[in-house]
């Protein structure tokens, strides 16, 4: 690598299609006079070329260069501002003040009254202290389980689904475009025809059962286990055009080189897959997930849109989520909601720590 | 087009009653021009002096909209200095009441709302609703005597069913329950080939219907019914594919499960729900087992559901909450059951091609008198500090509320009639006309309807409205349902359905 | 690789990124022996059309499951109200109403939630393209302290869930005079618009995409001299161009189903968008809550046809993908 000239790397004629956005960056580049690695006397500058496959290798100092790169420091803060300041007021504000009123006794937000500071509410929520004299037990029983089951089986199986759904769009040439656009309808159909088409096709005499030739109870009167499939799977189609589209965005910008040089040397089509494709594509995957996770965590219109209350049968909660008590007790009892938030709050961050710790020696730039 | 697009194409109008679509030349009531005043015919003096303008807040649908822009834009043209804006929400109910209580502490909520009970209470207890009784009662501008004795008692009693001392909500979009059904099968039925004590003997009568009790109704027609209809050939059966258990098949259908507690609850004099206005609070009795009276009032009630239990197993009674949460109408109209109870207010939906459908009142307790449930939404003032908001308001509402504008308003829309007297005006009269029309066509049902309501107004009952009383009505439903789809051997669980609902409505209060 | 041994050219070597030898050991394995290179050329061309039949029956499988509710959307419009309401559903309509478009189109006020969503959309759009470009540069490319725990503190804005940002908007929008019943059209719109403009899930998103971009490319320009600005949008932009269009169509798509926000914060009905219009009382019976499934699902194909060409247009750009260029001469 030392002797190579950067002006012999080209750019890969059958990856990328002459895009428009090559020839800008070449035109940027146009006046650019020829680097050879080294200690350029000129500019005063070593010049090293910093490959990023190697990963293991001490990170270079390109002195010079990376001097003027952190000079840039408080000019990073003006591209920040106006984004920052509509942050603050729209979404930094309402997080820090939902956090406050998890902490206050009876708030209530038409005059911002409250009765005292207190961890009462989250003694409420949790089942260990009494309301009313009654105790919630609604929300330990099945709102976090629930929210956990939706979140565990749904983020990891669409993920799945959807990187081999990618592939598999990219491999194929025939029916391409058209597949390609067929996968992203759910995005397309409005919400409301949705939730009504799956409610109607898990109906007892629906679509569903007459193809199993069963008369299972699918979402109105079924136990939970049964009520789970509908809802998984309403969860996961309406989320996978999202992922295929940012999996299909990711996958194209792959060089094609890569693929064929292991085409090449013989190596199996699910060693391409996961050696090359895969870490190629973790910054898309790890941003699916991540995202994923928290949406799944937040998981509400679904169970509405399925089954137009919290449970399977009038009067149970057996499909009730974290985020359906956040919504149940807003106006009413904006504390105990405010309780729950800052709990789930906590409880996503921590998973999305655990991510992203896990993940820095696994997504290559 | 084929009949059946055309009848869709109706369906917005589809509440609108008599006019237009009548072959008989009376004159149509919706062109009638509203009355400035209810009794004499003095010049109208403007009340209010500056410019004023008032929100009302609804979401009236399509149709409805027509009247009500009418009694808007006659009340400006009385009342020069008063503007009137209505905007109307696209949300259910509920959405609506989460957009006032959302909008005040931002002041946008406006002076009158269209609301249930609950939802008053709710605004009651963020301090947000003016009390009308000084409007109500004031010398000038309020009710007269005569007026507060035409206004249905019922209306009025649910305007005071608060915490608080006071009226709070008056009555807007009233409608009540009847019992629909297949008048071709029922009318000249004769059943005394099974068992003759029905109807002594003689083949059913509509009077007969009419007064029908639970006990009656389980115990001796359905079972009659049942074996008359198992004895019939195929072809000739009266409820299509009876079969016990089967979703939507049984004799008797009542739609709301939480309406049908509440009810049973009202007719064998138990207690459902109750306020202390002392301290202010309300009361779950029907699941409270704290005191002994409580006791009694729950094992009464369950005794009473667990007759329905029964009756539920054998196929005589089904609900919206034992069929899927399916309609029970749809299941009337395919005859799969030959009674349905529901809403005056959704009177086209009992509507067939098929068969001619009869109203007759609910069943009602053995023993006891009848009671009816009352229910729609109402209109509440929100409370602006505003004096001539307020006024204008109140007139408006009083305007809209005239025994004309009354009539019109309840012949336009289907809802019932707030005043007595609107019950005797000639516009109702011809509303209600059953000869105008043939014998089953939709128009007949109508008039049927329509004649069917006064006859229920002294029985209506209300339930008191306080935090928590939604929570109330959701766990009745529940229990319903569990009821009439449980078997006989889990009926025993009913004591720990109450518990739970009980536990559910503490929380919420 | 025989042929290149022959020809004494050096054998490249490939890893992986676990630094393991991919191509490391030449393996002669008896599956190969007896075969002409014709029977394992033919032998692979088998395998290779077998494996893509199953890929594509597997695909077509899917995208059947995929356009089903779509498909089921369609008919329900094209069905009369008794029909949906049956117990027993019909995979086609027995009657096509074509009566339910005539009804919507009677009723369905369009023109005015077209113009009020395409406006929205437009500038939510724009406003959310501008800041999340210039944030998720800031994010990707330039160093500076706390930008880790920035943006974390970005991140930690999504896991609010979005009833709870409700009211505190709400009220922080009132304040700035754009609620109330004397709201005009531009403060319905500014109620609206603003408080979504930033959006962190497309932030992060674009970092990611930028962060892919080589730094060859930025340590060439820093030596040539070139600004940070400069770079951004003549080289980092129409590189990410497919995300970004991405972002575009999500966005706009996001207005579109947008529903309880402006809802909520506008006073009439004349200032709302094309969900709100959908869950009118011309389709729903307020007092029953029966819906008019006919008539519901007409006007939500009309709406819908024009987000789906919207994305037709523009799906070869979004599938383009992010461009890994290389540096010319």
């Amino acid at each position: 690598m030392a002797n190579q000239q950067v002006n012999q790397v080209k750019p890969a004629t059958n990856g990328l299609r002459a895009a428009k956005s090559l020839t800008a960056a070449n035109d940027f580049f146009d006046d650019r006079p020829v680097y050879q690695e080294g200690y350029d006397e000129r500019k005063n500058v070593v010049i090293r070329l910093v490959s990023d496959k190697n990963k293991n290798a001490k990170p270079y100092k390109v002195t010079g260069i990376d001097d003027v790169a952190s000079k840039n420091n408080w000019k990073a803060w003006l591209y920040l501002a106006p984004v920052l300041i509509l942050l603050v007021v729209f979404l930094l504000y309402p997080l820090i003040n939902t956090i406050f009123i998890a902490f206050l006794d009876n708030y209530s937000y038409i005059d911002g009254s409250f009765d005292g500071v207190t961890l009462n509410n989250f003694g409420v929520i949790f089942g260990l202290s009494t309301y009313n004299g009654a105790t919630e037990v609604n929300f330990t029983k099945y709102a976090i389980p629930n929210t956990f089951l939706i979140v565990f089986i749904t983020v990891p199986v669409s993920t799945l689904i959807a990187l081999l759904i990618s592939v598999g769009l990219n491999k194929i040439k025939f029916l391409q475009k058209a597949l390609q656009t067929i996968f992203f309808l759910p995005y397309v159909t409005n919400a409301i025809a949705i939730g009504m088409v799956f409610s109607v096709m898990f109906d007892q005499n629906g679509i569903i059962n007459t193809l199993f030739n069963s008369t299972t109870k699918w979402i109105y009167g079924a136990d939970r286990l049964h009520a789970y499939v509908p809802l998984c799977l309403y969860i996961i189609w309406s989320s996978l055009p999202f992922k295929i589209l940012i999996f299909l965005s990711g996958l194209q910008g792959i060089d094609k080189q890569y693929y064929n040089a292991a085409k090449m040397d013989g190596a199996s089509s699910n060693k391409i897959l996961w050696k090359i494709t895969v870490p190629m594509m973790s910054p898309q995957i790890l941003y699916i997930l991540v995202t994923s996770f928290i949406g799944a965590f937040k998981e509400y219109t679904s169970i509405v849109g399925l089954f137009n209350m919290q449970g399977t049968s009038a009067g149970s909660y057996n499909m009730y989520t974290i985020v359906y008590y956040i919504y149940d007790n807003l106006s009413t009892h904006t504390s105990f909601a405010a309780a729950a938030a800052v709990f789930l709050f906590v409880v996503i961050l921590v998973f999305t720590f655990i991510q992203l710790y896990v993940s820095k020696k696994r997504v290559y730039y | 087009m084929t009949k059946k697009s055309l009848m869709l194409l109706a369906l917005p109008a589809m509440i609108l009653a008599s006019c237009g679509t009548k072959e008989s030349s009376s004159p149509a009531s919706s062109t009638s021009k509203p009355n400035t005043s209810t009794s004499t015919s003095e010049a109208y003096v403007p009340k209010i002096t500056t410019d004023t303008t008032i929100d009302i807040w609804s979401i009236i649908g399509k149709s409805n909209q027509v009247p009500f822009e009418k009694y808007i834009a006659a009340f400006e043209k009385l009342e020069p200095h008063v503007k009137i804006n209505s905007t109307y929400q696209s949300t259910s109910y509920n959405g609506l009441k989460d957009m006032v209580v959302k909008g005040f502490p931002a002041n946008n909520y406006p002076d009158l709302v269209q609301c249930y009970p609950d939802h008053v209470a709710e605004y009651l207890d963020y301090g947000k609703v003016v009390n009308l009784d000084t409007y109500i009662n004031d010398a000038t501008n309020g009710w007269t005597a005569a007026d507060k004795a035409d206004v249905i008692q019922a209306y009025q009693d649910e305007g005071t069913g608060y915490v608080a001392d006071g009226t709070y909500s008056v009555p807007f979009c009233k409608s009540t329950e009847a019992m629909y059904y297949n008048a071709d099968v029922l009318i000249g039925l004769d059943l005394s080939s099974v068992d003759n004590t029905i109807n002594g003997g003689k083949a059913l009568t509509e009077t007969y219907l009419n007064n029908l009790t639970w006990e009656e109704l389980f115990n001796k027609l359905c079972p009659a019914i049942v074996t008359y209809n198992n004895s019939l050939t195929a072809e000739k059966k009266i409820i299509k594919d009876f079969a016990p258990g089967t979703t939507g098949s049984g004799v008797f259908a009542y739609d709301s499960d939480d309406n049908l507690f509440i009810t049973l609850a009202e007719q064998y004099g138990l207690k459902y729900t109750s306020i202390d206005k002392t301290s202010g609070t309300g009361r779950f009795d029907a699941f409270e087992k704290t005191t002994d009276a409580d006791k009694t009032n729950r094992t009464a009630l369950e005794n009473v559901l667990k007759t329905f239990r029964t009756a539920a197993e054998n196929g005589y009674i089904i609900s919206k909450g034992s069929s899927e949460n399916n309609y029970t109408n749809t299941y009337f109209t395919k005859q799969n059951t030959l009674f349905s109870v529901g809403s005056t207010g959704g009177v086209s939906y009992q509507y067939t091609d098929n068969f001619a459908t009869g109203v007759a009142k609910i069943p009602h307790a053995k023993d006891h008198d009848q009671a009816v449930i009352s229910q729609g939404p109402s209109l509440c003032m929100l409370d602006h500090n505003d004096s001539n908001k307020k006024l204008a308001s109140w007139l408006f509402y009083k305007f809209m509320t005239n025994t004309d504008n009354a009539t019109d308003w309840a012949v336009n829309t289907g809802y019932s009639a707030i005043r007595q007297s609107c019950y005797d005006t000639d516009a109702y009269a011809d509303y209600s006309d059953t000869t105008a029309s043939d014998k089953g066509s939709k128009d007949w049902l109508m008039a049927n309807n329509a004649s069917y309501v006064p006859k229920v107004t002294n029985d209506f009952f209300l339930s008191p409205a306080f935090k928590g009383s939604s929570t109330a009505r959701t766990q009745a439903a529940a229990i319903m349902v569990k009821v009439l789809v449980t078997k006989s051997n889990d009926i025993t669980k009913i004591d720990t359905w109450f518990d739970d609902a009980l536990a559910a409505c503490k929380l919420a209060a | 690789m025989e042929q290149a041994i022959k020809e004494k050219r050096p054998i490249k070597k490939y890893e992986d990124f676990k630094g393991v030898l991919v191509n490391d050991k030449i393996v002669l394995s008896l599956d190969d022996a007896g075969k002409t290179v014709d029977t394992i050329r033919r032998n692979d061309k088998i395998k290779n059309i077998v494996s893509t039949t199953f890929l594509y029956i597997i695909l077509i499988i899917l995208a059947v499951v995929m356009i089903f509710p779509f498909y089921w959307m369609i008919i329900t419009s094209l069905k009369g109200n008794d029909e949906i309401y049956q117990t027993t559903q019909t995979l086609y309509p027995t009657i096509i109403m074509w009566s339910n478009y005539v009804y919507v189109f009677q009723y369905f006020d369009f023109g005015n939630y077209l113009l009020n969503t395409v406006v929205v959309a437009i500038f939510s759009t724009l406003g959310t393209l501008i800041t999340t470009i210039i944030a998720a540069f800031a994010f990707a490319r330039l160093k500076f302290k706390g930008r880790d725990g920035l943006f974390m503190v970005f991140l930690m804005t999504m896991m609010i869930p979005g009833e709870m940002m409700v009211i505190s908007n709400y009220i922080t929008v009132a304040s700035f005079g754009w609620i109330g019943t004397d709201q005009t059209r531009t403060d319905a719109y500014l109620a609206m618009i603003v408080p979504f403009i930033i959006s962190v899930f497309y932030i992060y998103l674009l970092r990611q995409n930028f962060k892919q971009i080589p730094n060859e490319l930025y340590l060439a320009a820093k030596v040539d001299g070139k600004t940070d600005w400069s770079f951004l949008w003549r080289v980092m932009v129409p590189l990410a161009a497919p995300t970004l269009i991405s972002i575009t169509i999500l966005k706009f798509m996001g207005t579109w189903n947008s529903y309880v926000w402006p809802q909520l914060v506008t006073s009439q009905a004349d200032f709302r968008l094309i969900s709100n219009g959908l869950r009118s009382s011309t389709f729903i019976d307020v007092d029953s809550e029966r819906v008019s499934y006919g008539y519901q699902m007409a006007a939500t194909v009309l709406v819908t046809v024009p987000l789906f060409l919207l994305f037709v247009i523009f799906r070869k750009y979004i599938m383009r993908g992010v461009g890994r260029a290389g540096i010319k001469g």
